[in-house]
């Protein structure tokens, strides 16, 4: 046994499980700390044959571990009883059990019961450290228990962008949870290094950084555009729907990596009133410029003028509401998505306004789902589809 | 369905009618419930009716806009469309296939088409048969019967609590023992041909039991 004490398995004993100490030099008790993963469990193994025999050998783990080990406790003595197995053999193939089942049960009580835990000292150390390296101009709020922060980041164009950061009382050993507001996903990398923190906020400027000409786009719209969709609009919402005519609208969604090509366009309305739009856009679409502005290559190839809603007669002159229940957008109903065809009329309604009413009156055909009948307003034939 | 576009309507109909009400009508919800209104109704100066405020009651039912609005007078009057109990006779009051309701229509309108009316009265569709008979021939005594009850009757601008109409109707039907000063006035003209014909037609439709004709 004196040579094992300095030959190469002692050394990968100590290299592996460092936190673990014999307790006798007849090296047949072994006891301490058990590393799985950042956790910590107390163990302690006997072996009476030594190291390098795992014969009579018998492990005891603390409660914690063994709640973790719930499932899979039955395959301990069947390592146990491995011929040929030494003891780190042994340990190594524990932690690794230990591990899939603390990665299976995460979601479960047991990974509950870690992440609930108070926060230690350093944890708050460590967030405050962090937060006077990021600077706290930028700290927007912080919540009663210290573990939401919102961060927020003022860009180039000095729009402003907010990051919510969710900390566990792991943290900062354990992967940062976000919340913002951007087209495309924050990637954390699952080493963040010693400020996971400060290098999740890099990384959220970047991305925002990498934004700026679609914000530009989309500033451009709000700006210049009437816009009906998103009803309030944030920076991860990439298409404007807007007001091109009386009853009419277009839906443009832009295209995240490449905001001023050619975007994807959906037309609302009557068909007599974005037929010819429809037309003009299918045969001007070659003419599409990139290096302007979408709003500019809309006008150009559309033939139309973009308009704001700056008076109140205006927004009635173009009233996008419903004929029937006088609301734009009716809970549970969205916004009107059917409209008269007959162009001077055009009125728009929620399909399912529209369908109620010709429901309503004798005069009304049914065929299969659809309803024939005419328009509340020009009394021209209108027709609406079941729901 | 229904009664999310119910509420949504009626929300924004009364919005309409506090800022941009028809002119000569104002209109309110009768105490907190938004599906029961009153309006008032101007007389037209042109009209036998003119300085005479008509009360209306206006029910919406949870089926409207799909449905219209029932409308009632509130105030006595003398009209050939419109009868001894408040109801009215006019086409967009009524459901189609018979009525031209439609919800294009809304309260504003109707409260619209119920002031025409009171100037142009429409003796082809008539309710109330007598009224109309001498709307068509004796228009001068019609005229003079219909100012007289707007001067007794259609006075208050406010309307008391109580809702006159249905209890007092019989007042003022012509030849009513009971009656008030209208009819006393009404009594002045008594040997008038039409003011008979009128009540003696009244009573072979059984509307005034108590006509002392």
């Amino acid at each position: 046994m004196e040579g094992w004490k300095t030959g190469p398995h002692a050394q990968k004993m100590l290299d592996d499980f460092p936190l673990l100490f014999w307790e006798s030099e007849e090296f047949c008790a072994l006891q301490g700390m058990f590393q799985i993963g950042r956790k910590e469990f107390e163990i302690r193994l006997t072996c009476p044959e030594g190291p390098l025999s795992l014969r009579g050998a018998s492990v005891l783990v603390d409660s914690e571990l063994e709640l973790f080990l719930k499932n899979d406790k039955w395959i301990v003595p069947k390592l146990l009883n491995r011929p040929g197995e030494d003891v780190h053999g042994f340990l190594v193939e524990l932690r690794e059990l230990c591990q899939r089942s603390v990665e299976n049960q995460s979601a479960d009580q047991h990974g509950h019961l870690l992440t609930n835990r108070l926060p230690t000292a350093s944890f708050y150390r460590n967030l405050l450290d962090e937060l006077e390296s990021i600077g706290w101009a930028s700290v927007e709020s912080v919540d009663e228990s210290l573990t939401k922060v919102k961060l927020r980041l003022v860009d180039g164009s000095k729009r402003k962008h907010d990051i919510d950061i969710l900390l566990s009382a792991e943290h900062p050993f354990e992967i940062l949870k976000t919340i913002t507001q951007l087209p495309t996903a924050l990637q954390i990398p699952a080493r963040s290094g010693d400020k996971p923190i400060a290098s999740t906020v890099r990384r959220f400027n970047e991305l925002v950084e990498k934004h700026q000409k679609l914000f530009d786009v989309l500033d451009d719209f709000d700006a210049r555009t009437w816009v009906v969709e998103p009803e309030h609009p944030t920076r991860s919402e990439t298409f404007r729907k807007v007001v091109i005519g009386k009853f009419s609208s277009l839906l443009v969604d832009l295209d995240t990596a490449y905001p001023t090509g050619v975007p994807e366009f959906r037309f609302f309305g009557s068909e007599t009133a974005i037929g010819p739009l429809r037309t003009r856009l299918d045969e001007g679409l070659h003419k599409w410029d990139s290096a302007l502005m979408p709003i500019e290559n809309l006008e150009a190839i559309l033939e139309i003028t973009f308009d704001t809603p700056k008076s109140g007669t205006q927004a009635a002159e173009f009233s996008l509401e419903c004929g029937i229940c006088y609301a734009f957008r009716l809970e549970g109903h969205g916004i009107p998505d059917v409209a008269c065809d007959y162009e001077p009329c055009s009125r728009p309604f929620h399909r399912s306004c529209l369908f109620e009413w010709l429901r309503s009156v004798p005069d009304s055909r049914q065929s299969f789902d659809a309803l024939f009948g005419q328009c509340p307003y020009c009394s021209k034939s209108i027709s609406v589809r079941g729901l | 369905m229904v009664s999310s576009a119910f509420m949504a309507r009626l929300k924004r109909e009364l919005e309409m009618l506090e800022t941009e009400p028809p002119p000569g009508v104002s209109v309110w919800p009768k105490g907190d419930a938004v599906d029961l209104l009153r309006a008032v109704i101007r007389g037209s100066m042109d009209t036998p009716y003119r300085d005479g405020f008509f009360h209306l009651e206006i029910s919406v039912s949870s089926r409207y806009p799909f449905e219209p609005p029932r409308v009632r007078f509130l105030t006595p009057i003398y009209h050939p469309n419109i009868d001894s109990s408040g109801r009215i006779c006019l086409n967009i009051l009524n459901m189609p296939p018979k009525g031209g309701w439609k919800p294009a229509l809304n309260l504003s309108t109707v409260l619209g088409s119920i002031q025409l009316l009171l100037s142009e009265p429409n003796p082809d569709d008539a309710l109330m048969v007598e009224i109309s008979e001498q709307f068509v021939r004796k228009r001068e005594l019609f005229d003079k019967i219909a100012r007289e009850l707007t001067l007794s009757h259609a006075q208050n601008e406010v309307l008391p609590d109580s809702e006159s109409m249905p209890t007092d109707q019989l007042k003022w039907k012509p030849g009513s023992p009971s009656s008030s000063k209208p009819q006393t006035q009404m009594e002045e003209d008594e040997d008038d041909d039409g003011y008979h014909g009128y009540s003696r037609k009244k009573r072979r439709v059984g509307l005034s039991e108590s006509s002392s004709l």
